[in-house]
């Protein structure tokens, strides 16, 4: 209720007494409150004229980083006796310095700062402007106006800088790069000896075997080394986490695939990302910086959901990957999703799975319970027995317990050729 | 909760309202709106320390109830005067002080105070002038006349609040 609006009880009231008594005392009581009334309808604040610019610090950073926030006011109208602003902060964003809303007076022509620090989950925010209120010193009347400073943030996921993961894939494109062909031609591994041709290298020639054979000459061969198409499969489905923690069991899975995907495309491959859960989020394959720009975007807007279609790996729509590509399926991994991959593996594909460990990780949160133990040591027989499965069919598992950062286990694990990977 | 000028003020203007008309009725014999009047001080202040926003409207009511009874007892009417202004005032800085406290950050607070105190002080000021002149004046109003200038004023402040109200939500 407006505050003014309690004067008319209090006046009538004393109106009414003045009927009754028709003494001039009630009359006369009535003086403040109506002397009160006038000066608050004097002094009612008139329309605000406010211009507001705002400044962030940076518009783009990694996740954790601070940013500062900083708003200009110029009262471009009369004075304003009591001015309360209150920027309209994006949630879920942790103020983490200073206030995002202030009171005070501001004369006309006189500017304001406000500066405030934020911290923000990743993800893509966008400031809509300031509510701005202002008040008769009497706080009778007021006036109230969204004044527009737009302004945005993007966060990016985690990621950190890998070494170059050795993969295999069955067909590499055309161009040069890092990944073994299969083919003999320029190279660094030896491939095999062929036939000395016109126009060969004399260096290349391989002695050995052109000792063997006295009228021939044999010329050594290497593996050509090409870019290959590398499809990132991020698993999105709540399900796959849990409920306990499951968001930041995700964030590890976003930074895993945010960190591939900087990896291979900087060693020049073509890389895709199927985000797999809530909806239908496909990041067509592309090369460098681009491509590196469109899959973090796609990973800034990463949520973990649920929906019918999509609850099982089966409805995967394998079709966009190229044939005989590389895959890598980032997911803590459901009993139903083997039968799948299994699939993609005798389709052609080579797959790669990076598991974050949810046993581990939930384990960790709980308290001590032999019961826990107990359920515990039986979830991780099961998930040892379904990775075994996996490898056994050659696709490459990696098992990741959170706690290891990703970097270490990726260069310890998957920088070795593939077939010397023991899992 | 720090201790700032307008806080004392109020602390001041609420034990004052309180001792008038407890005195007031004291001389009429009338202990228990002595008691109640009393009660009414303290809570007010229990409220302010609270953080209870309804204490302020709550005291100011309560307090124009018992002035409003107290022309019907014949108690002194200047002093009755001094009662509602210094109520009236009191009930404006609890408003004040939620409104300061409400607000996360203040910039130029001594600034703000020091106006919002010189305001009310002209008030209060032009309200004793005004409010012993209008006791002191004597009209004699049939009781047509009265009627007539009661619904004037009846629908001249209704009509005034219908006014604000709009202009306040635009």
């Amino acid at each position: 209720m407006k505050k003014f609006f309690l004067f008319g009880p209090l006046l009538f009231g004393l109106l009414f007494t003045g009927l009754l008594t028709r003494t001039n005392e009630p009359f006369a009581f009535m003086m403040p409150l109506l002397i009160y009334l006038g000066a608050g309808i004097l002094n009612r604040p008139d329309k605000i004229s406010l211009k507001v610019a705002r400044s962030l610090s940076a518009d783009r950073v990694p996740l954790g980083a601070t940013v500062d926030v900083s708003l200009k006011l110029t009262n471009e109208g009369p004075r304003l006796e009591e001015l309360f602003l209150e920027d309209i902060v994006p949630t879920p964003i942790e103020l983490v310095g200073g206030t995002s809303d202030l009171l005070t007076t501001l004369e006309r022509g006189e500017t304001l700062h406000l500066k405030y620090s934020l911290r923000a989950g990743r993800g893509y925010y966008r400031f809509q402007g300031v509510n701005v209120r202002t008040d008769d010193h009497l706080g009778l009347f007021s006036k109230s106006k969204l004044l527009r400073a737009e302004g945005r943030l993007i966060v990016l996921p985690h990621s950190v800088k890998l070494k170059s993961i050795r993969i295999k894939p069955r067909r590499t494109r055309v161009y040069s790069g890092l990944i073994p062909a299969r083919s003999g031609g320029q190279g660094i591994d030896f491939f095999g000896v062929r036939e000395h041709q016109k126009g060969d290298l004399p260096r290349l020639i391989n002695w050995k075997a052109t000792a063997r054979h006295p009228h021939a000459l044999f010329t050594n061969e290497f593996e050509q080394e090409r870019v290959v198409d590398v499809g990132l499969i991020l698993d999105a489905r709540q399900r796959s986490y849990g409920r306990f923690n499951e968001n930041q069991l995700f964030e590890h899975a976003v930074s895993a695939t945010a960190a591939l995907a900087e990896s291979f495309l900087n060693d020049g491959n073509r890389v895709g990302m199927y985000n797999y859960g809530r909806v239908v989020d496909w990041t067509f394959p592309g090369y460098g910086k681009t491509q590196k720009e469109r899959i973090l975007r796609a990973l800034i807007g990463a949520k973990l959901g649920e929906h019918m279609v999509f609850e099982k790996l089966e409805y995967l729509p394998v079709r966009l990957f190229p044939a005989s590509s590389q895959l890598i399926f980032i997911s803590p991994l459901l009993r139903d999703d083997k039968q799948t991959l299994l699939q993609l593996r005798a389709r052609g594909y080579q797959v790669l799975v990076i598991s974050p460990d949810r046993i581990s990780f939930e384990q960790e949160r709980l308290k001590p319970d032999p019961y826990i133990e107990i359920g515990k040591r039986v979830a991780y027989l099961d998930r040892v027995l379904m990775l075994n499965e996996l490898r056994q069919a050659d696709i490459q598992v990696l098992n990741w317990p959170v706690n290891i950062p990703f970097h270490n286990l990726v260069s310890s694990s998957l920088t070795r050729h593939p077939a010397l990977y023991a899992g | 909760m720090m201790m700032t000028i307008s806080h004392k003020a109020l602390l001041v203007l609420t034990l004052f309202t309180t001792c008038i008309l407890a005195i007031g009725y004291a001389s009429t014999g009338l202990m228990v709106w002595v008691i109640l009047i009393i009660a009414c001080g303290l809570f007010w202040l229990f409220g302010l320390k609270a953080g209870w926003d309804w204490a302020g409207t709550t005291g100011l009511i309560f307090f124009m109830a018992a002035i409003t009874r107290g022309i019907f007892l014949d108690l002194p009417s200047g002093w009755l005067l001094l009662s509602v202004v210094s109520a009236l005032l009191a009930w404006d800085l609890h408003q004040f002080i939620n409104r300061l406290e409400k607000a996360g950050r203040i910039e130029k607070r001594s600034e703000i105070e020091r106006r919002h105190l010189k305001r009310i002080m002209i008030i209060a000021g032009l309200s004793l002038i005004l409010g012993t002149v209008a006791l002191l004046v004597e009209l004699e109003l049939g009781f047509g006349w009265m009627l007539f200038w009661g619904v004037l004023l009846v629908l001249s402040l209704s009509r005034l609040f219908d006014v604000l109200g709009r202009e306040n939500n635009q």
